[in-house]
């Protein structure tokens, strides 16, 4: 599977891009998926339907999604309290709701649950060609980007951390035997161990989705936009990740090409004023370019 | 005279235990309806309640070291008679007292230490003051016990060997007990046997080394040993010291009931016998500077505010772990006096004239008897293991190396554990400097050099080889811990218990303070410049540890009068 | 009858000596498991945080360390004396 990711500042076309992207896709034949991940889902807005988490197949060959994330973190918040009055035999469970409560508006939760989410999505249909992700707008998207590498590096922290508790509870329960504690002593048995291998496990997998996929910044032709999408090639480039290209929208005539220094290096596809020009057929260019990613 | 003496110790245990215990368990701390905190605030994790015998087991391991043992070789030279007599008298009305209510306060404080428990019943400089205390008693531990073992090395090569040996047998020991599928009590006996081994081992191939080597040697052990994750050395090592202890008690107490001797050694020297540097010491104010922990030990306070309290399965149980396990102490110096009362003259053999009365014995008891023996570790082994081959027939120069093992092998616990006692403390006294200097902070807190530090300090002392000067600040430190925890107790019987039992905690605790207090005045005056005189720079250290120490416990003593004040209003 | 008091009596030794075994590793091992708590939920107690998703999805399973971690924090000025217990001084 191939993956194709839209990101930019919010309003420059990233989901009717997306969008036309997937339908071309799809329209070729190749077994596509559209995400938005984004919290203004607009993707129903563009095709003219009510789309929701459980996702439309639009055409032969196109699948559409928008998840709730909104809904998605109350759930995990609420699974997560759940598990802890199962689990917890002696802390009162007051402290930990006060706790969770904190935790929610935290930041970095909805970071985490659209990349489960996409993670979900992605494992669930792993026999399809193309995936297209319409991302949320810049700042939270390279958040979004960065989120794994961190977590690894963290997870990476843990699990020797843990691993060294683990050994030292072997040495005391090689003297006092196995049932004497409650702790648990082997890495199959200990639930954070386990724990931290699963979403090392889920990590590594986004990580390689992420650094396997094509990331297209979506700029208009303005000074603004160029300059942020200056920071956000910036920012990938730090992490390694793949741009193709840069997608200039809504260009009328080659003046934009004055303001453009910043992102020399990169190929500039550019497109006629989008509103005027909203035909899929336009874009023939387009999604020949991609299938060649 | 030997025998009696220790079925009369024994009998007056039990009586105390049974009279004067019990009706400090049944009047002053009474019972309450509130739970134990192990109960109570079980969580599976610190707070587990635990059997007693268990928990005694613990808590006598942690008490029982080197230091029972040292003390009254030192004291007798004023006799046996006044030796004893303030092992038994301060072991039951004032140590064992300090080791039970430290020890119930924790308890009715939620399992909080004794440190916690100061500070809130006399304010923030008792805290303050608790810490410094310590500091300086891990310091002068330090360069007490290192210069002891440095003694005993040289004057017992054979034990130094032993030691090294032990070592080598605690790493077997550990890859047994941690990793093996041994059963436990295997690993255990084959633990023993390489003991045993190891001890056979010091028999033939005796080390020798001058003084100094070795406290170099000590020096650069305390700093590795502190680096090295416990389960490989410490672990093992501290278990395997557990059946030292508990063998070397047990053929005592069988020995020294069997012995039926007299005592060669006079009852009584002179009031001034000479003790303390050389000079000649006043039995009062300072025979607690020479005895501590056989009779009285601050430190107590520490270990029962500790874990002990947290895992106390009922309130009745404190008074057998409290007040038995420090019976238990004072009942191991009892062996000691007996050994080298009724043996020592036996197993120094021939002497001379010095020591040919009951007032020349107290001038020259130290510089001929101790020191021709070589040194308060060595006279206790030597006359110790006179008594064990005597009477149950087991080699002498086996028993020596035994005995003399035992006193060292605990004594290097405490300097490898002190250290890591002493890092805390350094920690902890630096967090002023968080906000002066973070520079410094972090230099002090830095792993290596807070270990390092106490660890200079301490062998720095022990270089003067001066153990007999050193011994006494070091038990002064410990003694005015112990006044603390005294008077903390008294504060709390009269806010939170019956004023009326006030007295029984308070008496012992001034009485304590006077003393101490009196004896670390003559010691800074007296002692403190002769030392400086021989060893400037360590002189001067102890000297200023010592004005320090003196003026915190002022602090103290008003921080105690303005509490009882407020309780009056 | 005694034969049983006896049995439980020894047993009580072997524990004894199983705890004089292992207490310096058991207070390590607390100190460690305090020390992942403290990084794990590090958030609440002001310390560098890893993502809050690690955090959350961990937390179900650390009881034991959360425990340690409250009663650390409760008593955090106070450890002198349980390091006292463990460690012999005298």
């Amino acid at each position: 599977m191939k993956y194709i990711f839209f990101m930019g500042k919010g309003g420059v076309g990233k989901s009717t891009l997306s969008s036309l992207i997937a339908y071309k896709l799809a329209k070729r034949g190749e077994k596509t998926v559209l995400i938005s991940l984004d919290f203004a889902h607009n993707l129903g807005d563009i095709f003219n339907m009510k789309i929701g988490n459980k996702g439309v197949r639009l055409e032969e060959h196109l699948d559409i999604f928008e998840p709730d994330i909104d809904r998605w973190v109350e759930e995990y918040l609420r699974n997560t309290r759940v598990l802890i009055k199962e689990n917890y035999k002696y802390v009162s469970v007051f402290n930990l709701d006060n706790m969770l409560n904190l935790m929610k508006n935290s930041p970095g939760i909805e970071e985490y649950a659209i990349l489960h989410l996409l993670y979900e999505k992605t494992k669930a249909l792993a026999d399809m060609d193309y995936l297209v992700v319409d991302m949320p707008p810049t700042a939270l998207a390279l958040r979004i980007f960065a989120l794994p590498f961190i977590t690894r590096e963290w997870l990476k922290t843990l699990l020797k951390l843990r691993k060294e508790i683990l050994v030292k509870r072997e040495r005391i329960a090689n003297v006092h035997g196995k049932e004497k504690f409650d702790f648990a002593v082997d890495e199959h048995e200990d639930k954070v161990y386990r724990n931290l291998k699963e979403q090392e496990e889920e990590n590594a997998f986004l990580l390689k989705l992420i650094q396997g996929a094509n990331i297209i910044p979506v700029t208009l032709p303005v000074q603004l936009s160029f300059k942020e999408t200056e920071r956000i090639l910036k920012k990938l480039s730090e992490f390694k990740l793949n741009v193709p290209f840069v997608i200039v929208n809504r260009v009328k005539n080659d003046e934009w090409k004055k303001g453009c220094v910043c992102i020399e290096d990169k190929e500039v596809k550019t497109f006629d004023d989008f509103e005027r020009e909203i035909k899929f057929q336009d874009f023939d260019n387009i999604d020949s370019e991609i299938l060649q990613l | 005279m030997s025998t009696l003496l220790i079925i009369f110790a024994l009998s007056i245990y039990l009586i105390f235990y049974f009279t004067y215990g019990k009706f400090l368990q049944k009047r002053i701390v009474g019972e309450t309806e509130i739970e134990v905190p192990s109960k109570r605030m079980n969580d599976g994790v610190d707070y587990i309640p635990a059997h007693r015998l268990v928990l005694f087991g613990h808590h006598f391991a942690s008490i029982a070291g080197a230091g029972p043992i040292v003390g009254p070789v030192l004291a007798l030279a004023w006799g046996w008679l006044p030796a004893i007599l303030w092992i038994w008298i301060g072991n039951v009305l004032i140590g064992a007292v300090h080791d039970y209510l430290s020890l119930m306060v924790s308890v009715r404080y939620d399992g909080k230490s004794i440190q916690y428990v100061a500070k809130d019943l006399l304010g923030k400089n008792a805290g303050i003051s608790f810490l410094w205390f310590v500091l300086f008693l891990v310091i002068l531990v330090i360069g007490a016990f290192a210069a002891i073992i440095a003694d005993t090395f040289v004057s017992v090569p054979g034990s130094s060997t032993a030691y090294i040996l032990q070592i080598i047998a605690a790493l077997i020991l550990g890859v047994l007990l941690y990793r093996s599928k041994l059963p436990f009590w295997l690993s255990s006996l084959i633990g023993i046997i390489l003991l045993a081994f190891s001890i056979y081992g010091g028999f033939l191939w005796p080390i020798h080394l001058t003084y100094h080597t070795w406290i170099i040697i000590l020096f650069f052990y305390i700093i590795i040993a502190s680096a090295i994750p416990v389960n490989i050395l410490l672990q093992p090592r501290d278990y395997l010291n557990s059946y030292l202890l508990y063998f070397g008690m047990l053929v005592g107490i069988v020995a020294a009931l069997m012995s039926l001797k007299s005592f060669d050694i006079p009852a009584f020297t002179s009031f001034s016998a000479n003790v303390i540097g050389g000079k000649s010491t006043p039995y009062w104010p300072a025979i607690p500077l020479i005895i501590a922990c056989g009779a009285l030990s601050g430190f107590h306070s520490m270990v029962a505010s500790g874990t002990s309290s947290k895992q106390l399965a009922s309130e009745g149980d404190g008074l057998f772990i409290g007040y038995g396990s420090m019976l238990t102490e004072g009942f191991l110096s009892t062996i000691v006096i007996v050994s080298i009362g009724a043996f020592g003259f036996t197993a120094l053999g021939s002497h001379s004239t010095a020591l040919a009365n009951a007032h020349l014995f107290g001038q020259n008891y130290i510089s001929q008897f101790v020191g021709n023996l070589g040194g308060a570790v060595a006279a206790f082994s030597k006359s110790y293991a006179t008594m064990v081959s005597s009477m149950l027939h087991i080699g002498y120069n086996f028993m020596v190396i035994i005995a003399s093992m035992w006193v060292a092998a605990f004594a290097l616990t405490t300097l490898d554990t002190t250290n890591r006692i002493a890092r805390y403390i350094v920690v902890e006294i630096s967090e002023p400097l968080q906000k002066e200097s973070i520079t410094l902070y972090k230099f002090f807190t830095n792993r290596w050099i807070a270990s390092i530090i106490p660890a200079f300090f301490g062998i720095l002392l022990a270089w003067t080889k001066k153990y007999t000067v050193l011994w006494p600040a070091f038990s002064g430190a410990n003694q005015l811990l112990a006044s603390i925890a005294l008077i903390t107790v008294s504060v709390w019987i009269y806010k939170k218990l019956n004023r009326k039992y006030l007295y029984y905690a308070l008496i012992p605790g001034v009485f304590l303070w006077i003393t101490v207090t009196g004896a670390l005045i003559w010691y800074t005056i007296l002692i403190v410049p002769g030392y400086v005189k021989s060893n400037p720079l360590q002189g001067f250290l102890v000297g200023i540890i010592m004005v320090i120490m003196l003026i915190l416990n002022f602090v103290l003593l008003f921080s105690m009068r303005s509490s009882f004040k407020k309780e009056e209003e | 009858m005694n034969f049983d008091k006896i049995r439980r009596f020894l047993q009580l030794l072997e524990e004894v000596q199983k705890n004089k075994a292992t207490d310096i590793i058991e207070f390590e091992l607390k100190e460690t498991e305090n020390l992942f708590a403290l990084i794990t939920l590090g958030e609440m107690v002001g310390y560098a945080n890893p993502p809050v998703s690690i955090t959350l999805s961990l937390i179900p399973y650390m009881e034991r360390e959360v425990i340690l971690m409250t009663n650390r924090a409760v008593d955090s000025n106070d450890k002198l004396s349980d390091i006292a217990s463990i460690m012999e001084v005298e």
